[in-house]
């Protein structure tokens, strides 16, 4: 009932906007778009003090101080105003609809099909000036399924997709039962992973040329396989039951969907999204990563700051907790202990990206805000240049999406944040976010956010 | 990339090496460490005295003897002075891999406990007891339990694994292995992706269907190598990697069944925890090629008493663990038997309770093996770990002391520090304390709710208004009762276990150990202060402090005698013995007299000799006096002669020419005399000079007579010294006393007869009835008595009260304990002599002053101003059992503290 | 407690170091020396701001103010950016365990949450580090009259300032959904009362028997003294209600049985701001405690984010309470309260509404001296708290710095 007021709620919202493109007849992918005398904080460059950025066709033509503005190009007056690259989310659930199985084991899923474009998330990114985010499944499971990276901005999740099964999620903390059993199950399935990739190297020297049969050859060979085992094994042959006796042999099955996904996370084609829940699972995660020659992004739990060293040759940037600083009481000593986790990492010599998305500190006004959590780090000793690359670029440099987004570049996606004053200042807002060159948020124009502001007894 | 990727995973060990070398590689920065120490105890054989090893890069490079080792000129020096250093201490079984949460299955063989173990949990307590690597084993109850596998708790979280799987875990025991519960599929629908989960097969509910489980269980692995079975596969692989199977068991039906199912499958086994091993103890069975090891717990924890069962009719009584270990050694086990304990707590005073299998003569450094070598050997660690040989990590301990029975110092893992014993407890620094207690037992009476001042080892002051020392640690036990150090008239400690048997003249000192463990148990009911005995007779005796490095105070402080069998006989032995004895002391007695006489003869001999010297002076002198005046006369002849005629008066002058002279000269000689040295009274000289001639005349006259030199005194001559019977001299000289063991009432008026009324000894008796009864003899003859360890015992069915006896008649006494560890039960067992009638007064006078005065002992037994600081800090009155003791300080220094 | 002691004041003997004074480096305690601060900037909370400026502080309390002030004798000199007086929360659960609720009785005004306080918890610790100096703590409001608050010092001796501050009455939802069994049917063996109407007849109940002197069922003299203190004007009343109808009938009842009841919570005072203006009642607003991602309050009201910049507007006597006191007022300027407004409104203002803005609240001379030392201006969310002062007693921000 929640569910749907919000859904209606949300479609009124988007309307809206899409009436106020129409009415101000801000940016189509048509004609050029130009945002005049800003500040631009390029974060790959120079600070341009007062510059102009041109679109066309939905990416960043020129950026400088002194642009040659095509007359037919429709203008933003930058006046006073802050332009940045757009915000990126690496890690959220909150774009999908349902964050994990109950089923630990479902590598063949993907989030693609069950994220709501129209989700209150979304409204909120182009609110909080994120353009691209990655929806990934949930921690409470084993193999979790494949991530996406989308933009925030579409009337359609195909229109969104910046790229499909963009990684693995795998979590570290078990689900029911012991980590003992936890891991050993994960092994086991990438184990298995492993031995295919062998099989087809082998299948691929035998016989290069009949390609075709051995597509048809293998089906059988799989489901002999799903005889032979006993059914303890969850998802890959019990998916592949039906779907085999079902399906025409060419249809792909359940379990060679997550087979193909294991694989590419094995031979290091697909990255996997690790979480570490404790501190313990991080020397866990990296010996995984040596095994399996996986190719990791790390998303910590608040306890894994102890762990923090062992990540700091890992060359990128982790994802951490929402709740950067927290109070423990040594259970050893009693003594209070107050726990800054981006000093921790900064200490370590750890680059850092952060969530917002489930934020659970009493009370915290602010840590679902990127711009709040950047703050929070630069409160506690990180530069501020650093800071705003880790609500940029590096996340962009996480996801491997930095030759498309992440810093505002001549040839990248026009994906940028309009803001009212430099961005760490509390009395900033998002004036407009742009995607794609498209103007898909107006302050001006936000219903929801004047409502809020000045509230009217109704 | 990926194919090497692929060749690790293909073998555990390879990967292992390489992630090790890797390790090591990036890890620690590379640098040397040379760490010299008194002794290097490697992990076998003897130790290398003063000895050095090389540390690089977290490994051992090389150990030798100091000077012949060379070390590179870049290597950081540590002088650890007078430590043993050994090996880390390697634990084959622990349980530390964390539980299974709610895993339903009872047979989990792909678990590894490597991945339930917490890197970053704090291990200080097991590193202080010089643990630094231990196997971890998946706890719960389970028939297959899971993977062990091999870290190293100092080491740095990420590379603290050594191997991820040493061995299979199988429960035979039947205490541990239980019907696993049938496992509830997830509710809900079930669906393509969401299947039900079986059941796993449901094994053991007794041993036989546990075997017949198993075989079915091996055989099926055995054929389905790639199996969709998590389990199975697992199994698989691990039967092809020929990985051990840890099997634990008790009685010998379970050995037995282990020991068949590893035959029929090839396997190799390790035992763990057999509490039988008639089954096991057989060279075939203990040199088998199939045999890793077997694991033992020593079933012994400080402070836990645990009841033995009283054997059944029919049923054999169980062997100690000491003579089943000895048994397996003498089947050949020797090299593969290691220790392990239970619990966390048990683990830590492991290196303590590993000695009680020192009980079946194993020795110290075969112990210690199975607590270092061994245990690595068995789970294939020992390239690793385990000794101190190059190319192992450098996890080690610094142990006090020479005698590998010191206690640990500080512990280092990967030649990193992970442990100093904090300088609380360390033997050096003595700060001052000012100690405030409820009441304080002082020579002169109970002085309630008084603080004790402590600085540099001693009393400073005692008082409810003391001040303290600005660095004064404060110490409030409120509540508290504070007593003065107790004293043992007759203990075992100190040693380190082997009895000091040493005669006369030498002394018992030599034996103590530093650091002895017992020491530190010891003292922990409140005794500071034990004498200590030769085991010979006669033999002497000595006093010393239950510090950590004993302090001795008097060696010897008596002789032991000790009368039994026939007492005729033995009186005239005694005879003999202290007659000569005597006559030593005699001899000497008398030549001290001479000599002293000696000593003043030769004082006079130096007066004389010196005056001597000083009257040949003024001879000489006078003699050049004379010719000095001849050659003056001759000189006025001449000129007399020179004149012409006479005038009448130059008539008169010449007329008496030779009386005249006579007083003229006489000035001349004065005026000489004036100044020669060695006249004494100056002053007098000048007054009447006439005496002074006098005086002179007389020394000359005196110094004339008698010019040859005054003869010297010969000294007199020493009696034949010997060190065995130097001791007699203290004994009746009366500074030693005489300690005479006696067994019966007898011995009793023997002892007074001959060393009382004969020989005038300082003595006192080691008996406990016999003293109740002959108490009245003993006092009329001032005999000392040291009572005990039976304190309360009966005759003709009547309950006698030694000590209460004792106090009555007014014999002083004191008590012994005659133990080692058991030396802090003296109190307790004092408590219930007290309970029994005991005056309390009289006891604590008989724990402190009385046995120290008779000794001639000082500075020690009373709390008083300026006497070490000997206390015990108690929690309730003392002698009472109910009392606790909360803490004992020796010299200032805490040695005990009961923690909170 | 003492443990607590320890911790902090070795944290003062840090901070002072930190902050780089010359000299002994015992902490400063309020009796012996004097200390000056220099600050880049003072932010008074009483008016204007002095930058920059020195305060001198003597025996726990503010002797001089200024640009420039004169020292006689020694002063411990520190140098700090920007200076802000203590913070006040007027509505915390610091030191109460997580249940304080009384579900005994409904009627339990005497109940003093003083006597519930865990002096030792880590929470003062944690409110210390946030800048708060002085914190007015509720009970639970599970039962209608709910107890005593009271007011304590985050650190220091003598912590507790005043145990029997005000009675707590729930005018809310709370005491009805407390009262819903969760377990079984509403039955006889499930309190009451399980709504609105419940509680707010249990008020009215209770005070018009109080006014009648009439006696209450299943009430002790003392708690009748109570009530009778109520109704006689001599008791102050702190009504907790968040929709603006709960506001409404607590405003109804004190006028009804002369007591002015200052409102904690007041999400929805935004929809009767003229009302709530006339009533002269003051109300501190502990709804800000949000994000985006929270729309909704404890009682399922959509929040709004505005409702301290209108209050203010209204000219409504208002503060701002509950945790992260400077995130609170930063939103609050962010949302549309003036700079100066949002400050006083986590310092003065709170000290106005407990009575106390005599002693605290702003940085004036003869009030005690509870200070804050940040790292930059007040209102930016990069600024850092670099330690507290509590009576001329210096306590470390726990972060090495």
């Amino acid at each position: 009932m929640r569910f749907a007021t919000l859904r209606t709620q949300c479609l009124t919202r988007l309307s809206c906007i899409a009436l106020c493109l129409v009415a101000a007849n801000v940016a189509s992918a048509a004609g050029p778009l130009a945002i005049q005398n800003a500040k631009i904080i390029t974060v790959s460059g120079e600070i341009i003090e007062k510059g102009t950025i041109l679109i066309r066709d939905g990416i960043i033509e020129a950026v400088g101080e002194n642009v040659e503005v095509p007359g037919e190009a429709l203008v933003i007056d930058g006046e006073g105003k802050v332009v940045m690259p757009g915000f990126i989310d690496a890690h959220n659930s909150a774009g999908m609809s349902q964050a994990n199985e109950q089923n630990s084991v479902v590598p063949f899923l993907s989030v693609v099909d069950s994220i709501d474009p129209i989700a209150n998330y979304f409204e909120e990114c182009r609110r909080n000036g994120i353009t691209s985010a990655a929806v990934v499944p949930g921690n409470s499971t084993l193999i979790g399924g494949k991530a996406a990276i989308v933009k925030t901005a579409g009337q359609y999740v195909n229109d969104m997709i910046v790229r499909r099964d963009s990684a693995l999620k795998i979590s570290l903390r078990p689900v029911s039962g012991s980590r003992m059993s936890h891991l050993a199950r994960l092994r086991k399935e990438l184990d298995k992973a492993v031995k295919e990739v062998e099989n087809e190297k082998e299948a691929d020297k035998k016989e290069v040329a009949k390609k075709d049969d051995k597509g048809a050859e293998k089906k059988p060979e799989a489901n002999k396989e799903d005889d032979s085992q006993d059914g303890e094994k969850a998802d890959p042959k019990a998916a592949a039951k039906p779907a085999t006796a079902s399906a025409t042999p060419t249809a792909p099955t359940a379990a060679d969907e997550g087979m193909k996904a294991l694989m590419a996370v094995v031979q290091g084609e697909m990255p996997a999204y690790l979480y570490c829940e404790q501190a313990m699972d991080v020397p866990s995660a990296l010996k995984l990563v040596k095994d399996y020659n996986l190719k990791p992004i790390f998303v910590l739990g608040q306890r894994c700051h102890k762990a923090a060293k062992l990540l700091s040759d890992q060359g990128q940037a982790v994802i951490l907790d929402p709740t950067l600083v927290y109070w423990e009481t040594n259970p050893r000593t009693r003594e209070d202990e107050k726990v800054i986790i981006p000093q921790i990492y900064r200490e370590a010599m750890v680059p850092f990206i952060f969530q917002v998305s489930g934020a659970s500190t009493r009370g915290t006004v602010g840590s679902s805000y990127f711009w709040y959590q950047a703050a929070t780090a630069v409160k506690h000793g990180t530069s501020e240049k650093d800071a705003l690359a880790a609500l940029t670029i590096e996340p962009a440099k996480l996801l491997g999406i930095d030759k498309l987004v992440g810093s505002i570049e001549v040839g990248k996606e026009a994906d940028l944040v309009i803001l009212t004053g430099e961005p760490l200042d509390i009395t900033t807002w998002v004036e407009h976010t742009i995607v794609g060159g498209e103007v898909v948020y107006d302050r001006t124009e936000d219903e929801k956010l004047q409502r809020l502001l000045a509230p009217k007894a109704e | 990339m990926h194919e090497l990727n692929w060749k690790l995973r293909r073998s555990a060990l390879l990967c292992l090496a390489c992630s090790l070398i890797f390790g090591a590689a990036c890890g620690a920065s590379a640098d040397t460490h040379a760490f010299y120490a008194a002794a290097i105890w490697s992990g076998q054989g003897e130790a290398i005295d003063n000895g050095v090893m090389v540390v690089t890069d977290g490994k051992i490079a090389e150990v030798g003897v100091r000077g012949k080792v060379k070390v590179p000129a870049a290597a950081v020096t540590h002088e650890l002075g007078e430590v043993t250093l050994m090996p880390g201490m390697v634990i084959a079984q622990t349980s530390m891999g964390g539980s299974f949460g709610s895993d339903p299955y009872s047979i989990s063989p792909e678990v590894r406990a490597v991945d339930g173990f917490d890197p970053f949990d704090d291990y200080e307590r097991l590193l202080a007891a010089g643990i630094t690597c231990v196997q971890v084993s998946p706890s719960g109850s389970k028939l297959v339990a899971g993977q062990g596998g091999v870290v190293r708790l100092g080491a740095e979280p990420g590379e603290h694994i050594v191997i991820d799987t040493d061995s299979l875990l199988i429960n035979l025991n039947a205490n541990e292995f239980r019907p696993a519960s049938i496992y509830e599929p997830p509710v809900g629908a079930v669906s393509v992706d969401r299947p039900l989960e079986p059941t796993r097969p449901q094994l053991a509910t007794s041993l036989s269907q546990a075997r017949v489980g198993l075989e079915a269980l091996f055989a099926e692995a055995a054929v389905s190598a790639d199996s969709e079975d998590l389990g199975l596969s697992a199994l698989a692989s691990l039967l092809s990697d020929r990985t051990p199977v840890r099997w634990d068991v008790r009685n010998n039906a379970e050995s037995n069944t282990a020991l068949a199912l590893s035959k029929q499958f090839k396997l190799s086994w390790i035992l763990v925890d057999p509490v039988e091993v008639d089954a096991i103890a057989k060279p075939s069975v203990c040199q088998s090629p199939q045999m890793r090891g077997i694991i033992v717990n020593p079933e012994l924890s400080p402070g836990r008493i645990n009841n033995p069962a009283v054997p059944r009719e029919g049923s054999k009584k169980p062997t100690p663990v000491w003579t089943r270990v000895k048994q397996l050694i003498d089947a050949g086990a020797g090299e593969r038997i290691a220790l392990h304990a239970a619990t966390d707590s048990e683990l830590q005073q492991l290196l303590f309770t590993s000695s009680i299998l020192g009980r079946s003569g194993i020795s110290k450094t075969q112990i210690l093996s199975m607590l270092t070598a061994n245990p690595a050997r068995i789970l294939g660690v020992e390239k690793q770990v385990g000794s101190l040989q190059p190319g192992c990590f450098a996890d080690f301990v610094a142990m006090s002391g020479t005698n590998l029975n010191g206690r640990v110092l500080a512990t280092y893992s990967g030649g990193r520090s992970v442990y100093e014993r904090g300088e609380a407890d360390s033997p050096k620094t003595t700060t001052s304390y000012t100690i405030h207690a409820a009441s304080v037992y002082t020579p002169n009476g109970i002085v309630e709710n008084a603080s004790v001042g402590v600085a540099d080892g001693k009393i400073s002051g005692i008082g409810s208004e003391i001040s303290s020392r600005p660095d004064a640690i404060i110490k409030d036990y409120s509540g508290a009762v504070i007593v003065p150090g107790m004293f043992d008239c007759g203990v075992s400690v100190g040693t380190g276990g082997t009895a000091p048997s040493v005669t006369l003249g030498s002394n018992v000192e030599t034996y103590l150990a530093r650091d002895d463990s017992q020491v530190a148990l010891a003292r922990q009911g409140g005794v500071t202060t034990a004498l200590l005995s030769s085991s010979r007779a006669p033999g002497p005796v000595m006093a010393f402090k239950l510090t950590d490095q004993p302090r001795v105070l008097k060696d010897p402080v008596a002789i032991r005698f000790s009368i039994r069998g026939n007492l005729t006989a033995a009186e005239e032995t005694f005879r003999k013995t202290l007659t000569s004895g005597k006559a030593y002391a005699d001899a000497w007695t008398a030549y001290d007299a001479k000599y002293a006489e000696y000593q003043k003869e030769l004082k006079v001999y130096e007066e004389a000799k010196k005056k001597y010297d000083a009257a040949k002076k003024a001879a000489e002198d006078k003699k050049k006096a004379e010719e000095a005046k001849k050659k003056a006369d001759e000189a006025k002849k001449t000129e007399a002669s020179k004149a012409g005629t006479p005038t009448p008066e130059k008539k008169e002058s010449g007329d008496k020419p030779t009386p005249k002279p006579v007083p003229t000269p006489a000035p001349k000689p004065e005026v000489k005399k004036e100044d020669t040295p060695e006249k004494k009274d100056v002053g007098t000289g000048k007054k009447e000079p006439a005496k002074d001639e006098k005086a002179k005349e007389g020394e000359a006259a005196k110094a004339t007579p008698e010019l040859k030199e005054p003869k010297k005194p010969t000294a007199p001559k020493k009696p034949r010294a010997s060190s065995t019977m130097e001791p007699y001299r203290g004994l009746f000289g009366g500074t030693l006393a005489a300690m005479v063991e006696i067994s019966d009432s007898k011995a009793a008026d023997v002892v007074v007869k001959l060393f009382r009324k004969e020989f005038k000894i300082k003595t006192a008796v080691v008996a406990s009835s016999v003293a109740a009864e002959k108490s009245k003899l003993l006092r009329d003859n001032d005999v000392f008595v040291v009572v005990g360890p039976g304190l309360v015992g009966t005759s003709e069915g009547k309950l006698v009260n030694y000590p209460a006896e004792l106090a009555v008649t007014g014999v002083p006494f004191g008590f012994q304990s005659r133990a080692n560890t058991g030396v802090q039960e003296l109190p307790n067992a004092i408590s219930y002599a007290v309970f029994q009638g005991l005056g309390r007064g009289d006891a604590l006078q008989a724990l402190t002053t009385s046995p120290i005065e008779f000794f001639g002992l000082e500075k020690i037994g009373s709390l008083a101003e300026g006497n070490d600081a000997d206390l015990v800090i108690l929690s309730g009155s003392p002698l009472e059992l109910s009392t606790e003791v909360l803490a004992v300080m020796i010299d200032g220094k805490w040695v005990y503290e009961k923690e909170q | 407690m003492k443990h607590l002691f320890q911790t902090l004041s070795r944290l003062a003997c840090l901070a002072l170091c930190l902050a780089g004074l010359i000299g002994q480096s015992q902490s400063a305690s309020a009796d012996d020396s004097q200390i000056l601060i220099r600050a880049k900037s003072i932010h008074t909370a009483s008016g204007e701001t002095i930058a920059p400026g020195q305060v001198l502080i003597a025996g726990g309390k503010i002797v001089a103010i200024g640009k420039e002030v004169q020292v006689q004798g020694g002063a411990t000199e520190i140098e700090v950016d920007t200076l802000i007086p203590g913070l006040i929360n007027a509505a915390g659960s610091t030191g109460l365990g997580n249940r304080a609720a009384e579900v005994s009785r409904e009627i339990t005004p005497d109940f003093a949450t003083a006597r519930s306080v865990d002096w030792s918890s880590r929470q003062f610790a944690e409110a210390l580090d946030e800048g708060v100096t002085t914190i007015q703590i509720l009970p639970e409001t599970e039962s209608v009259f709910s107890g005593f608050a009271c007011v304590v010092k985050t650190a220091g001796e003598a912590q507790l300032l005043d145990g029997e501050k005000g009675v707590v009455i729930a005018i809310c939802s709370d005491p009805a959904s407390g009262n819903r069994s969760r377990s079984r049917p509403d039955s006889i063996y499930v309190r009451q009362p399980t709504n609105r109407m419940g509680v707010v007849w249990i008020v009215r109940n209770a005070l018009h028997q109080a006014k009648n002197k009439g006696s209450i069922l299943g009430v002790d003299p003392k708690t009748q003294q109570v009530l009778e203190g109520i109704v006689a004007g001599k008791m102050s009343v702190l009504s907790v209600s968040r929709m603006d109808y709960d506001i409404r009938s607590a405003l109804e009842l004190g006028d009804q049985y002369n007591f002015k009841p200052t409102i904690y919570g007041g999400d929805e005072v935004y929809r009767m701001l003229d009302t709530f203006k006339e009533s002269h009642a003051s109300l501190v607003y502990t709804a800000l405690t949000t994000s985006s991602s929270r729309l909704r309050g404890s009682e399922g009201t959509e929040l709004r984010w505005n409702v301290p910049g209108q209050m203010h507007e209204a000219g409504i006597t208002f503060c701002l309470a509950g945790s992260n006191l400077l995130d609170q007022a930063r939103f609050a300027v962010r949302y549309g309260l003036p700079a100066d407004q949002a400050l006083m409104s986590i310092t003065l203002h709170p000290a106005k509404i407990l009575n106390l803005d005599k002693e605290i609240g702003s940085i004036e001379v003869g009030k005690q001296a509870d200070l804050v030392a940040l790292s930059g201006d007040p209102l930016k969310p990069t600024s850092r708290v670099e330690w507290t002062m509590l009576r001329g007693n210096i306590y470390g921000n726990k972060e090495e710095k």
